[in-house]
């Protein structure tokens, strides 16, 4: 099943979009930036050399090859007329062809496959013979054209609106780089019916841009009696400015445009010309151009015999519309809010995308996977909750982590598996417990117990501890472990939360504790290893160091069992420097390990928590 | 995990539909081979998809950088005609001091990607912009003046060099009909 993409051929920008994983993405143009993409400038040009050029290189040498450049040849499409460039003739479908061939290019690079089949938007008052040229377009581009879709229902599939199931009224305001289209269509049992269209072909966001840049050339003549109309670069660098302006104040209320050395007065002397810009101020220069659309959606209107009040939704279309004067006009015009969410630029070839899921059969064929709610933990040393399998995983899952004992001689493990988001095991949701014995006696940390969850497809989790050493192991299943509601998951979520703060303190202390008894453990392997080799008086530093350790863990005081840990670190160094002169400082080697068969790992805790680092367990895998 | 029981019921009934006897073998055979498909299609799909994803990071890295230059071309700009339009003043030492921290800071985009877009000889759309022609007597398409340097980052594009080309002579032009409008 190879894809189907979605092409929205315009006539003064076209994208193509595809669906990945059921989301619509724009193809990136293969000489852009490849990671998104966007529209680009439905241009074709030969050079006289017969170079073809699609696309932004196209408009980039449009002013200095005139004859060879052909744009807005969408309004041609159905017509016998010949476009005649350095003595060959093209028809304006021949054109359309070689932009829709870019995009299959394009589209093949990005997805790594051969593209063949396209849904092509049109829009919605095309004849038969229009239509059948964009199909001509296609074919001759090698794309099966699989269906032509009006643009404004492409919007409105963009949006979603065929998955509900109310009849509608849809108005869709498309105003573009040069022209505004206004359809009104009727939704029901699943089908779009355009009732209406009305448009306007001069009027579009190029002309809003031009009347902020003539304001602002007038602005620099009033200040500075300078006309920079004439300066090229001025003029480019104005250009620029008001573009930036217009987006800035899409979502900011004021501001400003600095443009030092902007050009040189009458003297010769540099001029920089500085001015704020509000929204407002903006907006009243563009108001009068907006104003204009008000005429087509009443004729609109009008041909569909509606009222403004019986529409239900408003769609909107194009770049400009991105302007929150545009949004509020369109609003105020047919008291009604306007749909947001997608953006208008991207749209129809969204929607294009999405109709080309829909008839390869990818949007139904989408497997609902299954996910874990909440995390599956194993309990380890100081009663913490380890983490196997992350909340919000996809099943099926298998995960290992390999553990070890706590204390010297352990020769069994307990097995406790729980299931939260808290950090201390008694905080979570107990699901089981099992105990792998036969470990052969060892020092801790030497045996190596692995430990693997496995959940299946139909949501069983299989639990197993193997003993490395003898592949010894030990298990048990547990049936549907999270067969919970959404409110019961949604509760223990928020409980976690709530505890947050708490339970990473808790959680703080028992990592503390378990590298402070890991000290311990070491300082006294030390001790016992260098007996007669240490000095007494170190020796006995070491010795006090260590009972004031102890002690404060008892205590369970934070500072404290830090400030004895430093000081059992110093005094441990002395005994390296004793011995060797040099002697590393003994920096634990011991990890967690599942709560083990002769302490249990329920021994400590206080209440509970999340947000959890990783305890400072071994991990090999 | 209770879809995964739904699934295993739907599974049940349409077990029941296609229960006629003779045609058991054969559903149970197509079912067979197009679970294994969709398997296989999906192995595939993860597999590439998981190759994507860490060209996306590659990438991502990427604009992330040419997002930032892309803003900072502003003030390279404002930098470059600040310097020419105090070319007069060049010998005075704030002149001069400022003209060092242009190519100091110049530098330092240098050293993380960044190049000017060469623009001499003929306009070369993918790396040129035509804002302007004019009559000239040098050959149609040769580059004249540069109004805005391009940048580039690597190999990516950040912004075309815009430039005015030669036009060719008025009578040298080739009467060519009005192809669009």
């Amino acid at each position: 099943m190879s894809k189907i993409i979605g092409i929205d051929l315009g006539t003064s920008n076209s994208a193509a979009a595809v669906l990945e994983g059921g989301r619509p993405v724009i193809i990136p143009s293969t000489e852009g930036i490849t990671l998104y993409g966007k529209a680009f400038p439905s241009y074709v040009a030969f050079t006289k050399s017969g170079e073809r050029l699609v696309g932004e290189p196209a408009r980039r040498q449009a002013v200095a090859n005139p004859d060879g450049t052909a744009a807005a040849f969408k309004r041609k499409m159905g017509t016998d007329f010949i476009y005649k460039i350095y003595g060959k003739q093209y028809k304006p479908q021949e054109l359309s062809s070689m932009l829709l061939q870019k995009i299959k290019e394009d589209a093949e690079s990005y997805l790594g496959e051969t593209v063949s089949k396209a849904v092509i938007t049109v829009p919605a008052n095309f004849n038969d013979n229009q239509r059948q040229a964009t199909k001509d377009a296609g074919e001759i581009a090698g794309l099966e054209v699989i269906r032509l879709v009006n643009e404004p229902t492409a919007a409105a599939l963009a949006y979603g609106i065929d998955k509900s199931n109310k009849d509608m009224k849809i108005l869709v305001y498309d105003l573009g780089g040069g022209t505004l289209d206004v359809t009104i269509m009727e939704f029901g049992n699943g089908v779009f019916e355009v009732k209406s269209t009305a448009g306007i072909t001069e009027l579009g966001g190029t002309d809003m841009d031009n009347e902020i840049v003539k304001f602002l050339v007038g602005e620099v003549k009033s200040g500075h009696a300078v006309d920079v109309s004439r300066d090229t670069q001025a003029m480019q660098r104005l250009k620029e400015a008001a573009e930036k302006a217009k987006i800035e104040l899409s979502t900011a209320t004021t501001t400003e445009i600095n443009l030092p050395f902007l050009s040189k007065d009458g003297k010769g002397d540099p001029i920089n010309f500085t001015r704020q810009l509000t929204r407002a101020k903006m907006e009243s220069l563009v108001i009068p151009i907006i104003e204009k659309s008000a005429t087509a959606v009443r004729r609109a209107l009008g041909d569909a015999k509606l009222e403004a009040s019986q529409i239900d939704k408003v769609i909107l279309v194009g770049g400009p519309t991105r302007m929150p004067i545009v949004q509020r006009y369109v609003e105020q015009l047919l008291s009604k809010k306007v749909e947001r969410g997608v953006d208008p630029m991207e749209a129809v070839a969204f929607g294009a995308a999405v109709q080309g899921g829909v008839l390869s059969g990818e949007v139904k064929d989408i497997i609902l996977l299954d996910v874990t709610p909440l995390s599956l933990c194993i309990e380890t040393l100081g009663g913490v909750a380890t983490k196997l399998i992350d909340r919000n995983t996809t099943i099926p899952i298998k995960k290992s982590q390999v553990f070890t004992t706590a204390d010297d001689m352990q020769t069994s493990v307990d097995i406790h598996i729980v299931q939260g988001e808290r950090p201390l095991a008694k905080d979570n949701i107990e699901l089981g417990k099992f105990t792998l014995t036969g470990i052969p006696p060892a020092r801790r940390g030497i045996p190596q117990v692995e430990v693997t969850f496995d959940i299946d497809s139909n949501g069983i989790l299989h639990v197993t501890a193997r003993d490395k050493g003898t592949n010894k192991s030990q298990g048990m299943d547990i049936v549907a472990p999270h067969k919970m509601s959404k409110d019961d998951i949604e509760k223990k979520m928020e409980e976690a939360k709530k505890y947050e703060e708490e339970d990473k303190k808790m959680r703080d202390l028992i990592d503390l504790k378990n590298t402070a008894e890991s000290l311990i453990y070491t300082t006294e392997r030390t001790m016992e290893d260098y007996k007669g080799k240490i000095p007494e008086d170190i020796e006995k530093k070491v010795n006090e160091s260590k009972d004031s350790l102890k002690d404060a863990l008892t205590k369970e005081d934070t500072d404290s069992i830090k400030s004895s840990m430093e000081q059992l670190k110093g005094a441990l160094e002395e005994i390296g420097s004793s011995i060797y002169g040099k002697q590393h400082g003994p920096n634990g080697p011991e990890g967690a390990e599942p709560g083990d068969g002769s302490k249990g790992a329920e021994s400590d805790g206080g209440p509970d928590g999340q947000n959890t680092t990783d305890a400072d367990y071994k991990v090999e895998k | 995990m209770s879809n995964g029981k739904d699934a295993a019921d739907n599974n049940e009934q349409s077990g029941k539909e296609a229960n006629a006897p003779e045609e058991h073998g054969a559903t149970s055979k197509n079912e067979y081979d197009d679970l294994k498909e969709r398997m296989l299609r999906l192995a595939a799909e993860f597999d590439n998809y998981k190759k994507k994803v860490r060209r996306d990071i590659d990438d991502a890295k990427l604009v992330g950088k040419a997002e930032i230059m892309k803003n900072l071309l502003y003030v390279l700009d404002e930098f470059g005609v600040a310097i020419a339009a105090t070319e007069k003043q060049k010998n005075d030492n704030v002149v001069k001091g400022f003209g060092l921290l242009y190519s100091n800071f110049l530098e330092a985009l240098r050293k993380e990607g960044l190049s000017e877009v060469q623009a001499s000889g003929m306009l070369n759309p993918y790396i040129h912009e035509a804002v302007m022609t004019l009559e000239s007597d040098k050959p149609a398409g040769m580059i004249l003046e540069v109004v805005k340097k391009g940048y580039l980052l690597g190999d990516i594009l950040l912004r075309p060099a815009s430039v005015i080309v030669a036009r060719e002579q008025a009578d040298k032009r080739e009467d060519a009909e009005a192809k669009d409008e």
